[in-house]
């Protein structure tokens, strides 16, 4: 049985080299292609709304507290899905960005355009990556305390970000929804 | 009388159970020791805690002007002014100056001399070349070698003369200047927080990263301190969470404070060997119970090879530390590993 083995027809090896060097250049390419795929999709999902949202529309409200500009977002069937609130913060790094927050002001749908103009070295690019961003999709309102607190060694980025969400929040829950 | 206290007994307690707890309150500032300044405390409302807030921030601001070493101020002798009367005269200082600079000759033994709070004269040098290559990147240098070693000759912490009975500093070599940047900042942070464990029984302070905590959260659970990861392009944006009860985690890299010469980045934590920045490790968390003793131990960890800063770590007591090489492994004492929130996020 043994002897019969190490007699394999050469047709077997050769396949199995071919599948060997298939295997190679699907690593080599495919992950290059898939990386790009991931890329691709992220960055659609990042500049795509949540909760349904297709088209905006300004909302008159006072603007207070940072808060630069305020949208409805609409839903395919032209429904109220979210609030769209633009806020920017100096301290501790100037960032902005786009709240988004359900109508009823307890949910969060996500961060999006967020920009540094200042901080560290890496701080502006560093707000925009997907890791950075999405950890703050569908989180309760307010946050809650559950998360780090602070950071040794911090540039301060996620405050910027979590000080831009509750201006947002209050913004929505007093001056919108009362 | 029964049927009475039966029906106002729970009301009563309701009453009690339904008192507001503490809220959490937070205030950050970027005007003092060139950082910011993150405060977090519960409190029973706004009010009380911006009143408090605004004693703790006076108080910093004190510290800083006090440890100031490039600006004097009118009606003060700060470290300022102590460096400018080397070799000239003993200055008479406030005794939290004093209390720093004992501490600073404690920690210089503490760490064979790696951590020198007299070495200021190499550090100007390379603090000097630093401003002047952030102004100007285009004619950014590295400070002549030289006048560096002519500086290293005025570093002898024994010359730093301290005279409690007097009150007086007094640096005997004229050509020697003090840099406290190692140790200030946390060495002021402990001294705030003990005076804010007067107002708080739950607070932490972060003086750009250097963080101390009051007893834990305003629910009960213990404060989570994250250590940033120094290779600010990596997906995880940090190494580890720790969790703390009333003690500090500070943590030095150098990734913080640097500037580029023909592309390569220098960073300002100097080698009192090399005179050169460091290059040792990429970063270095310490956690213990005093932020100022985690200020200068994080960074004479960053000045030796781990294996040497694991040693230092093991003499001491109630002291943890966690160091990311230069091929960014992690590795940490078993005591730090046992604080971590979460295994899966280091490994």
């Amino acid at each position: 049985m043994k002897q019969a083995h190490s007699k394999q027809n050469p047709m077997v090896w050769a396949a199995l080299i071919a599948l060997m060097l298939a295997l190679t250049f699907a690593c080599m390419f495919g992950c290059d292609a898939l990386y790009r795929a991931v890329s691709a999709s992220r960055a659609t999902a990042a500049t795509a709304w949540p909760y349904g949202i297709v088209a905006t529309e300004p909302a008159d409200y006072p603007l207070e507290n940072g808060v630069q500009k305020v949208e409805k977002g609409l839903d395919a069937d032209g429904e109220l899905a979210g609030w769209l609130v633009t806020v920017s913060v100096e301290q501790p790094a100037a960032t902005t960005c786009t709240v988004v927050i359900a109508p009823d002001g307890k949910s969060l749908g996500g961060i999006r355009n967020v920009s540094g103009s200042e901080g560290g070295r890496y701080y502006n690019i560093r707000v925009q990556l997907p890791y950075f961003t999405e950890q703050f999709e569908g989180r309760v309102l307010p946050i809650n305390e559950s998360q780090v607190d602070m950071a040794s060694g911090a540039t301060g980025s996620s405050q910027a970000v979590v000080a831009l969400i509750q201006t947002a929040t209050e913004f929505v829950n007093h001056v919108i929804n009362g | 009388m029964k049927r009475l206290l039966c029906a106002v007994l729970p009301l009563l307690l309701l009453l009690v159970g339904c008192q507001k707890g503490p809220t959490r309150y937070s205030r950050t500032t970027v005007d003092t020791f060139d950082t910011v300044v993150q405060l977090i405390a519960y409190d029973v409302d706004e009010q009380s805690f911006a009143q408090k807030a605004d004693s703790l921030e006076a108080a910093w601001q004190e510290y800083d002007r006090l440890y100031d070493i490039y600006n004097e101020y009118e009606g003060l002798n700060n470290l300022c002014t102590v460096n400018r009367q080397a070799g000239i005269a003993p200055v008479k200082v406030d005794a939290r100056i004093l209390d720093l600079l004992a501490f600073g000759k404690e920690v210089y033994t503490l760490s064979g001399g790696k951590v020198n709070i007299a070495a200021g004269a190499v550090l100007k040098l390379w603090h000097d070349a630093r401003t002047a290559g952030l102004a100007s990147p285009a004619t950014a240098v590295l400070p002549d070698s030289a006048a560096l070693k002519e500086a290293a000759k005025h570093t002898d912490i024994e010359d730093m003369i301290l005279d409690r009975e007097a009150g007086t500093v007094y640096l005997k070599d004229a050509a020697m200047s003090l840099d406290v940047g190692a140790i200030a900042k946390g060495y002021a942070t402990e001294q705030i927080c003990r005076q804010a464990e007067t107002l708080w029984e739950s607070a932490a302070v972060s003086a750009g990263g250097n963080v101390r905590t009051i007893g834990v959260r305003g629910d009960g659970s213990p404060w989570q301190i994250a250590v940033e990861n120094p290779d600010q392009t990596a997906e995880q944006p940090t190494v580890a969470t720790v969790q703390l009860e009333g003690e500090s985690l500070v943590t030095s890299g150098d990734y913080q404070r640097y500037y580029t010469v023909g592309g390569v980045p220098y960073h300002h934590i100097i080698d009192p060997v090399t005179l050169a920045p460091a290059a040792y490790v990429h970063e270095t968390s310490v956690l213990c119970d005093d932020s100022g003793l985690a200020d200068a131990l994080s960074t004479a960890l960053f000045l030796m090879p781990v294996e040497d800063g694991k040693k230092l770590v093991d003499s001491l007591d109630g002291v943890e530390a966690l160091w990311v090489t230069m091929d960014h492994q992690i590795t940490m004492t078993d005591g730090f590993e046992s604080r971590l929130v979460g295994n899966g996020e280091t490994r």
